[in-house]
């Protein structure tokens, strides 16, 4: 008898939730393939380490893009390989529920729930990624108090504002920590005439990215192509011409926060002020990020314990506790 | 007698239509009540157990926003 699942298929990130278990399974969402076959050379962790690395016959990619299945086919068989890694095969058909962001289209919801059962899933649901979040993070959304969660993915960043255990505001924007990864490359190829790839953008985020001044702020030296002579070359960098590289997806971000906030209803908008809002998903650790909200918002901002996995162990509460919890799955709602 | 027998019909479609109502309400109640126990802290024990686990193995200085390992 198969165990049933909570998946959280993120853009940058997939983690998987067994019943009973817990989190057994935290990969990139990378999938390499030979490009000639279209045999899977590599899925997750060692995929993710080809990145920009591979041979002509190889390709690395990710099948996620801002949090929508951008190829069907390689989705379907990326979810197949990680349900095989979990030990789901053709006999053990589990249940399976998938968080995805709220404001992914019917087309967008269909291609999940369509590649889930496609790879073994028995029945597949969806769950917004907020309402996930918010459970995992542990707010009391079964009062009827305002909960504000910011989940900041890969793709997507979500603001909702939870009680009673439903969305009461919503704001979505497709912009993540890959737009700011984005940005960091542009802004090296444009003033500083180098081509690097995105794991150097991202280590150079993770070095000295801020969406604020902080109090440990140093410079970075980053290695690159020169886009003149095509030769190895090493530059510089200083925090201060990477929060401004990065000003553009940080501040579509932050006005998503501001614009959510707006929509509250006024009874629910005063426990903010008292509660504060709580930051999930992987681009919420970028330095700097909560103090920028807070001060845009002038709402207290808290950091979730466990951004990364906040979302998974969400869905996981609602894979364990299924009847009582599947009236929240998207399309379901009474 | 076949009046008697009409209004009867009509007497007990009418109780079923109103039983039927009242049950699907008290279903809706009942759903939404568990619904909201299944949320309570006391239900989400499991996953504070688990975030007080995970954040416990994570070290305090990890800062800077990842999308990969």
């Amino acid at each position: 008898m198969a165990r049933d699942l909570a998946i959280d298929l993120g853009t940058a990130n997939t983690l998987v939730y067994m019943k009973g278990k817990g989190i057994v399974l935290n990969e990139p969402s990378v999938i390499a393939l030979n490009r000639q076959t279209g045999e899977v050379l590599a899925t997750g962790r060692e995929a993710w380490q080809m990145i920009g690395r591979t041979p002509g016959y190889i390709v690395a990619v990710r099948p996620l893009r801002g949090g929508a299945i951008t190829d069907f086919e390689i989705t379907e068989r990326m979810i197949r390989l990680l349900l095989q890694r979990v030990g789901v095969s053709r006999f053990t058909r589990p249940k399976v529920v998938i968080c995805v962001p709220s404001a992914i289209t019917e087309v967008e919801r269909r291609a999940v729930t369509d590649a889930a059962r496609r790879a073994g899933a028995a029945d597949a649901n969806l769950i917004e990624q907020p309402m996930a979040a918010a459970i995992g993070a542990d707010l009391p959304i079964d009062e009827p108090v305002g909960n504000m969660v910011i989940d900041i993915g890969g793709g997507t960043s979500e603001t909702a504002v939870i009680s009673l255990g439903g969305i009461v505001a919503l704001e979505a924007v497709r912009v993540g920590s890959f737009d700011i990864d984005a940005a960091i490359q542009n802004h090296i190829r444009r003033e500083h005439g180098i081509a690097i790839g995105e794991r150097t953008a991202e280590e150079i985020k993770i070095a000295i990215g801020s969406a604020a001044e902080t109090v440990d702020e140093a410079t970075a030296e980053v290695r690159g192509r020169d886009l003149m002579s095509g030769l190895p070359k090493t530059v510089v960098l200083t925090p201060e011409e990477i929060r401004e590289a990065i000003e553009d997806p940080v501040s579509s971000i932050v006005a998503s926060v501001v614009r959510c906030l707006a929509k509250a209803p006024p009874e629910l908008s005063q426990d903010f002020l008292v509660r504060g809002m709580y930051l999930v998903g992987g681009g919420g650790l970028l330095r700097g990020l909560a103090a920028r909200i807070e001060r845009e918002t002038e709402v207290p901002v808290r950091m979730s314990n466990v951004p990364l996995e906040a979302v998974v162990l969400g869905a996981g509460h609602v894979i364990e506790h299924y009847d009582a919890l599947k009236g929240m799955f998207m399309g379901v709602r009474r | 007698m076949p009046l008697l027998i009409i209004a009867a019909a009509i007497v007990a479609l009418a109780l079923l239509l109103i039983f039927r109502r009242t049950k699907r309400s008290d279903d809706a109640v009942s759903d939404f009540r568990r619904q909201i126990n299944a949320l309570s802290s006391d239900a989400r024990k499991n996953v504070t157990d688990r975030v007080r686990q995970i954040s416990d193995e994570v070290p305090e200085d990890e800062q800077g926003g990842s999308n990969g390992p």
